[in-house]
């Protein structure tokens, strides 16, 4: 299959060349100051009547953009409009929202010492250049998240999407990110939990440590099953992915005995051996005997992915962890480059409407009306809590100046966006029909290509079964049908926009592979990693109950934490698998859920601290989003418990299934009366976590509030800020 | 930073300023998985502590490993 190129309109490339242009123009403009920091207002060219006239142009332009992207309606949209449209908006936030916060709400002073400077150690502290550290902070921050969450907001077509991502980074993730970098700074680099236990007191401290593993178990969950459905029944998939397995150990042996510390040659010749693997796949895929060897269905590849993440964390780090970190680390960085490079290149039409009826709750990918689900479906990209940790966790401790917080927190956050956005755009250039064919659950679709291409068409996306049994065949695959989780989508995606770009015999299977791979590979090192945080975390909390178990050198605590860490996302993760509705349905709004839920927490801690710091006037600025992130998740949280709708409410689900089994009736996918007791515990088990969620938000906003008035009341700033000391006065 | 020295324009200047660019885009890489630049630390070290040995690049490898999953790393999503 070909993505068509609008040649048709000669203008549209004309004016995509332009926009082009117009931001090489700016270029300068935005070095200069960018490169000027933030104190010397009056100097930048954003002040000279040239440089004032090149930001209404690039203003004009991304209107228009958006105006094209927004307005057009029946025929298809080139994607270059919507990047160039988020382009200019993302760098107008920057120049002109972010700069305000940076110099007005935040008052950034270039003259106090960072952490980096008053305590550099040339280890943990240690001043960094702001390209560096900006490398550094961004290859933190981007996961899964801003790949998969758009891929599934897509059902509701390609504007929702990119109006959310657009608003959300720069009055809400942005602005979250940047807050808490500076608050982290100004408090010696310490975490998010440790500022809000200081800050709003230690309940509330303890509340978000609750949340924090909360969120992580279902993170892992999610993000496991996301693996489990990419590799469900593909061999070629499968065998790539457990392929990573022996190669990072080999690179961990090299990098620890034969050429100590060589990162980068490790990691060239890893990469080598993770193409050579894919190349391999497909030929272990069509071989009679190692195919079905390598052909596992979801319950299998669960409990291989558990056991996987037991072993994983408890190994020594330099074996698998570390290895494994580094090669999916640089592959991700890699391969969101090469993304961008081919849609400026191909620039695909967006071949799925911009608004489709789904905006109603009731799309088949997950259900629920566009407020409030659309705004926690995409977290990341838009928002995300879990930056919180990020911003206070390795980067303040090594900005060399304060100057370099807007860039680092505020401008890496942007460039989550971006990638949320080129993923929005790889789905939405697929053909709808395989889109929903791709993420819809078997139940709806019936199990054969005929049924999927009714049921499909009746919804009034036109396909025909050869086109999506084509699809799969191009792609290497058995079949395309119900490869829920997003990953598969964005890969089908990716491999039809790269193909484009090398195109030949076989190339769409193996750009296929490879996207499904480097998806899989970063996911399975959060998995390793996370699990070991989670298990540090449960170490700490069993430590209150009986000291010992804290020692994280002893094993009996590591492996009684790990195997209930473990033991936590697991369940959720098998719950997943065996879900009629497809596992998505239920655990991303989960997902969604927590990590608005802490983006919310970070943020209330950002007004409570803006109050202390008796900067009230500017307190909108964190306040806006935190009303909107409190408001959608707790609408969430009722709708997600209380909704009447079986496939929203997880109590209504409950219900359903205990009153079937109470007359004696058995539903899909329950087989036994004790199966359907299962699925009636576990909604049971979602409704209370979901319960859980918005408990812990409201009570942190209670102490948020109280924290707000007590400062009221004094006369002088309480925020707890380590004291000023002059940067001149520490040297380098 | 690693600013290279003034040098004539032509070739030469050109091929330093390759030089810093690589230079910077490896240490963006190797910051990016836990390693901080080894040059810096040498520095302070010598700066702070001439009186002691700094650890050897295999010893600070193993050291940064240690320090960024010692106690366990929050992930993002």
């Amino acid at each position: 299959m070909k993505i068509p190129r609008k040649t048709a309109f000669a203008s549209h490339f004309a004016i995509a060349t332009k926009v082009r242009l117009t931001l090489a123009a700016n270029a300068p403009t935005l070095r200069r100051v960018t490169h000027w920091g933030t104190g010397s207002m009056t100097t930048t060219m954003g002040n000279t009547l040239l440089g004032k006239l090149g930001w209404v142009a690039l203003a004009l332009v991304g209107a228009a953009c958006l105006g094209v992207v927004a307005l057009s309606r029946g025929e298809p949209v080139n994607a270059i409009w919507l990047v160039a449209a988020a382009m200019a908006i993302l760098v107008i936030g920057y120049r002109f929202y972010g700069r305000f916060i940076a110099d007005h709400a935040l008052a950034i002073d270039p003259s106090r010492a960072t952490p980096a400077l008053r305590r550099n150690d040339g280890l943990d502290f240690v001043p960094t250049n702001r390209w560096v550290l900006y490398g550094h902070h961004f290859a933190a921050i981007a996961g899964a998240g801003p790949l998969v969450g758009p891929v599934l907001a897509a059902q509701m077509g390609y504007l929702p999407g990119t109006l959310w991502i657009l608003a959300g980074v720069i009055f809400a993730g942005a602005v979250q990110d940047m807050i808490i970098l500076f608050l982290s700074t100004r408090r010696d680099g310490r975490s998010l939990g440790d500022m809000i236990r200081a800050e709003l007191g230690s309940t509330a401290g303890t509340m978000a440590m609750l949340g924090i593993l909360a969120i992580m178990i279902i993170l892992l969950a999610v993000l496991a099953l996301v693996v489990v459905k990419a590799l469900a029944e593909s061999p070629w998939g499968t065998f790539t992915v457990a392929a990573t397995i022996p190669i990072a150990i080999f690179m961990g042996i090299y990098m620890r005995w034969l050429r100590p510390g060589r990162i980068l040659e490790a990691s060239v010749i890893g990469l080598v051996l993770l193409l050579v693997s894919i190349w391999a796949g497909g030929h272990v895929a069509t071989d009679p005997a190692w195919g079905p060897a390598f052909t596992f269905n979801g319950r299998q590849l669960a409990w291989l992915m558990i056991g996987y993440g037991f072993v994983a964390s408890v190994l020594p780090v330099w074996f698998l962890l570390a290895p494994r970190d580094y090669l999916s680390t640089f592959l991700k960085i890699g391969t969101i480059l090469i993304l961008a490079l081919a849609i400026f290149l191909v620039r695909p039409d967006l071949q799925m409407p911009a608004v489709t009826r789904f905006i109603d709750g009731s799309g088949p990918v997950w259900s629920g009306s566009l407020f409030p689900f659309l705004f926690i479906t995409i977290a990341c990209g838009a928002v995300s809590g879990f930056h919180a940790l990020i911003s206070s966790g390795t980067t303040p401790k090594m900005l060399a100046t304060e100057a370099d917080i807007r860039l680092i927190g505020y401008g890496g956050m942007l460039m989550e966006a971006f990638v949320a956005i080129m993923a929005l755009v790889a789905a939405t250039a697929l053909q709808p029909g395989v889109y929903f064919a791709m993420n819809s659950p078997t139940a709806v679709l019936g199990g054969t290509v005929e049924s999927a291409a009714q049921a499909i068409s009746q919804w009034g996306f036109v396909i025909t079964p050869e086109v999506l049994s084509q699809t799969a065949k191009e792609i290497g695959e058995n079949t395309i049908l119900s490869r829920t989780g997003g990953a598969p989508t964005l890969a089908v995606g990716m491999a039809q926009i790269l193909h484009n770009v090398i195109s030949g015999e076989g190339m769409m299977a193996f750009w296929y592979h490879y996207a499904i791979l480097f998806e899989a590979l970063f996911i399975l090192t959060t998995v390793d990693a996370g699990t070991r945080v989670g298990r540090f975390m449960i170490q700490d909390l069993l430590g209150t109950v009986h000291g010992p178990l804290r020692h994280t050198e002893s094993w009996g605590g590591n492996l009684i934490a790990t195997a209930l860490c473990v033991a936590g996302w697991g369940w959720f993760l098998y719950q997943g698998v065996v879900d009629p509705l497809g596992g998505i349905n239920t655990l991303w709004p989960l997902f969604g859920i927590a990590n608005q839920m802490l983006a919310a927490l970070a943020l209330i801690l950002a007004c409570a601290v803006l109050i202390k710091m008796k900067r009230d006037r500017y307190v909108w600025i964190a306040a806006l989003p935190t009303a909107w992130l409190v408001l959608c998740t707790l609408t969430a949280s009722w709708q997600k418990l209380f909704h009447e709708n079986p496939k929203i409410g997880f109590v209504a689900n409950a219900r359903r299934f205990a009153d079937a089994a109470g007359r004696g009736e058995i539903l899909a996918p329950a087989k036994t009366v004790a199966d359907m007791q299962r699925v009636v515990f576990n909604n049971y088990l979602d409704a209370a976590l979901c319960g859980l969620f918005a408990v812990v938000v409201l009570v942190t906003l209670f102490f948020g509030i109280r924290a707000a008035l007590a400062a009221r009341r004094s006369s002088t700033p309480t925020a707890l800020e380590t004291p000023y000391v002059a940067a001149a006065s520490v040297g380098t | 930073m690693n600013e290279a020295a003034p040098t004539p324009a032509g070739p030469s200047a050109l091929r330093a300023a390759l030089r810093s660019v690589w230079r910077q885009l490896c240490e963006t890489a190797r910051l990016a998985v836990g390693v901080p630049d080894y040059g810096s630390y040498l520095d302070h070290h010598r700066r702070r502590h001439p009186e002691a040995t700094p650890m050897s690049y295999e010893e600070f490898f193993a050291d940064r490993l240690a320090a960024r999953y010692g106690r366990g790393r929050s992930r993002c999503c």
